[in-house]
């Protein structure tokens, strides 16, 4: 979700809300005999008031799993999610009196703090990454499809080699189990789809010419391909594949050169992939520290009330 | 030909089931969000299975009470007609600590967590707020409404703490010891063994001090009888204890601090001194030293007159005559008598002689030992500073030289080193004022076994050997 004009109104209030606790706090702080603690009636209220915005922000994810309800625009609960979720660090903090206390009250402001943190940090990745995309892949599909369309873009390359050099035994056939399976596991179209895509071209090349493009096509393009997010391959910068291809232009008479293109093509739409396989990443991968820990918070956080009530 | 990316071209390659299969991300992020929440629900049902409620402690327990570590219900008692709540009570703490009430007319008495305050660490439960105390000494009241003998608004040390009660009410020092500072301290000074500097602390020990007096000698011991100043005798234990006999100066007694050069000799004849005692003792003392003298020494019963030396206004002396030694000790007794009681004595004491009493009334000397009553000073606390940075009428041109003179320092010197803040020392009340008099404490019935506590506490708190 992008923080533009539209968190205007949450922002205006979550600073109200942070300046008028913090007087609030900072008075208390100075008078209170002993320094500030949670179980005074004000370190209570800031405590429940935290817990609150920490259960409303834990409850988006409920949100999520019940799309279809009627209970509030998805993304009135993602910003109530990210400035009550913010806000709540500062509440448990003047609740707990910056004070870590115990075992079970340091491991809850320790997971609230990794909640908090990467949460924001992960509103700055979906404020930026997604633009990031946007501009860096052109050619971005769905993320749980870019592994079928790796494979679709090896066939292709096969297509347009067996079109220029004719038949290439050591290339054909060099698709994976896991690829196998998943087009064997494939419905829809897939399964009406032609597994090659030839280009049509009427241009074949001769044996001299034909042995530097294959040589070409099996040491580099193709385990590019295959391993493209792998560090040796020239192919998977830009630059150089540039000059790479470059090259293997002046190797080929200009009739043969719209397949290099194309074989060009594919390479920049892989590396397209992997680019976003990369941002798809760092745009998800803090969720798995933040969902889980925020579950834990949760239950502990619940367990903590039962026991202040108690002792 | 070249490739062609139509919008159809690029739906054909998706499979429309894709969602339906599962991806590593979102798999990683189902186990860990079912993994996280369950070892935090097991780690709180372990804690709870095993009894062991450490976990939701709110802090570690003060110095004093870690063995209480694990034993909560020790405090956390269930009150009247709760059975869910714990809450800790008064009555727990009293099990142990039966602290007596402060003032008989205080309006209110606090509960004992509203001052010592648990599950901070290591901190001294003793260290109380400033605003703990000033709840009732910011407008102190008493349970009568009556106005109190006390000053009214006391907050803080550095705010509006009174000037020291002594020199608020201009009281003076009540001793009838005459002694003059200035003169004592004053240089080159005739000591037993020539001119000395005296040092403070030639006059002014703490009980326990070891130092032999450097003024005190087998002669001085012998012609006073009292002993050179040994230390105090101090019980092993109490070596470990915070005040072993060395917060307040010890009252300077004759035989150790003044002996060394205020000599009692009574008579040219004998180089004995009177004993530094009542008026009787020393009377008894010079007839039998007398008596003995003259046993020794009949022949001086026959007197010659001495009349080149005789004073004028003395009346002229009989002719050589021959005493008794009844009489002979009666003459010299009176004439000594003379001398110590007129001179010697009255150097220092205050002295009512009157014809009709036959021995002089020596007033009592009125030492104050401890000049704030309602506060606690350790002088072994500040013993690295110099006597006189806090003392400055004790030496140099500014010296007293009035008994009445008080030398303790005024509040102003307190404040110089205890405010808030960095680079001072302590300043909240409790470091001079306590709250509970403790002499008034009620005993208490002993229950804890140490052992058996000890042996439930971890490992790090019961280490090894211990």
């Amino acid at each position: 979700m992008r923080i533009d004009e539209t968190h205007r109104v949450w922002l205006v209030a979550s600073v109200l809300i942070l300046g008028a606790t913090t007087a609030v706090y900072v008075l208390y702080a100075l008078e209170a005999p002993h320094g500030p603690r949670g179980g005074s009636p004000l370190g209570l209220t800031f405590g429940i008031i935290g817990f609150g915005f920490m259960i409303y922000a834990g409850l988006l994810g409920a949100r999520k799993q019940v799309p279809v309800w009627r209970l509030g625009r998805a993304q009135t609960w993602m910003r109530g999610h990210l400035w009550l979720g913010l806000l709540a660090l500062p509440l448990i903090l003047f609740h707990a009196g910056f004070h870590f206390g115990g075992p079970l009250t340091s491991i809850l402001l320790w997971l609230l703090i990794i909640t908090v943190a990467s949460g924001v940090f992960g509103a700055i990745l979906q404020h930026y990454v997604p633009r990031l995309i946007l501009e860096r892949v052109p050619m971005e599909t769905i993320y749980d499809e870019i592994d079928r369309i790796r494979m679709q873009l090896r066939e292709e390359a096969e297509g347009f080699m067996e079109d220029l050099c004719g038949n290439a035994p050591e290339a054909v056939g060099v698709i994976t189990a896991q690829e196998q399976d998943m087009e064997l596991r494939a419905g829809g179209y897939t399964a009406l789809r032609p597994s090659r895509t030839g280009t049509g071209a009427q241009y074949k090349l001769t044996e001299e010419e034909v042995e530097p493009v294959r040589s070409f096509y099996t040491a580099e393009l193709l385990p590019f391909l295959v391993h493209p997010e792998g560090p040796d391959s020239r192919l998977a910068d830009e630059t150089r594949a540039l000059g790479a291809f470059s090259k293997l232009r002046m190797l080929v008479p200009a009739a043969a050169h719209p397949v290099i293109a194309n074989l060009e093509s594919l390479c920049d739409e892989e590396r397209q992939l992997t680019r976003q396989v990369r941002l798809h990443r760092l745009l998800h991968i803090w969720l798995l520290l933040h969902i889980p820990l925020s579950l834990a918070l949760l239950l502990l956080s619940v367990f903590h009330v039962v026991i202040a009530l108690r002792y | 030909m070249p490739r062609v990316r139509t919008t159809k071209a690029l739906a054909q390659r998706i499979d429309l089931n894709y969602f339906k299969r599962p991806i590593p991300l979102r798999r990683w992020r189902f186990w860990l969000i079912v993994l996280l929440p369950l070892a935090a629900f097991l780690w709180i049902g372990w804690k709870l299975t095993a009894r062991d409620f450490r976990p939701y402690s709110s802090g570690p327990l003060s110095a004093g009470h870690v063995l209480l570590t694990r034993e909560c219900h020790t405090c956390h008692v269930a009150e009247k007609n709760a059975s869910f709540e714990l809450h800790s009570s008064d009555q727990a703490c009293k099990s142990c600590h039966d602290g007596p009430i402060h003032q008989v007319k205080q309006t209110s008495e606090p509960a004992c967590g509203s001052c010592h305050i648990e599950h901070r660490g290591a901190a001294r439960l003793i260290a109380t707020s400033d605003q703990s105390c000033a709840q009732c000494h910011g407008n102190l009241q008493t349970v009568a409404g009556s106005t109190t003998s006390y000053i009214k608004t006391i907050t803080s040390l550095g705010g509006d703490h009174p000037e020291i009660a002594v020199f608020r009410d201009h009281r003076k020092d009540p001793s009838t010891i005459r002694l003059n500072h200035k003169v004592h301290m004053k240089k080159d000074l005739l000591g037993p063994h020539g001119s000395v500097q005296l040092q403070c602390a030639d006059c002014h020990r703490q009980p326990v001090t070891r130092d032999a007096w450097r003024f005190g000698s087998a002669e001085t011991e012998a012609a006073t009888g009292a002993p050179s100043p040994a230390p105090a005798k101090v019980m092993k234990a109490d070596l470990y204890a915070p005040d072993p006999g060395r917060a307040l100066m010890t009252l300077p007694k004759f035989a150790e601090s003044c002996s060394g050069c205020h000599l009692l000799q009574f008579d040219k004849r004998m180089p004995d001194q009177v004993p530094h005692d009542k008026p009787e003792v020393v009377h008894a003392f010079v007839v039998k030293k007398f008596e003995a003298y003259i046993a020794a020494h009949p022949a001086e019963l026959r007197e010659q007159p001495e009349e080149d030396r005789r004073l004028p206004s003395r009346p002229a002396p009989p002719a050589a005559r021959v005493l008794t030694p009844a009489q002979w000790v009666a003459e010299h007794t009176k004439e000594a008598e003379k001398l110590l009681w007129g001179k010697t004595c009255r150097q220092c004491h205050a002295i009512d002689i009157t014809e009709s009493q036959p021995l002089p009334k020596v007033a009592e000397s009125n030492y104050t030992l401890h000049w704030l009553p309602r506060a606690r000073f350790d002088h072994d606390a500040h013993r690295g500073f110099a006597c006189a940075s806090c003392h400055p009428k004790a030496e140099g041109p500014g010296a007293s030289t009035d008994t009445a003179d008080v030398l303790i320092p005024k509040i102003g010197t307190c404040k110089e080193c205890h405010a808030p803040g960095p680079n001072h020392v302590e300043a909240r009340c409790f470091e001079c004022h306590a709250y509970h008099d403790w002499s008034k404490r009620k005993e208490v019935n002993p229950t804890f076994v140490p052992s058996a506590m000890r042996a439930q506490l971890p490992s790090a708190a019961n280490p090894p050997g211990q």
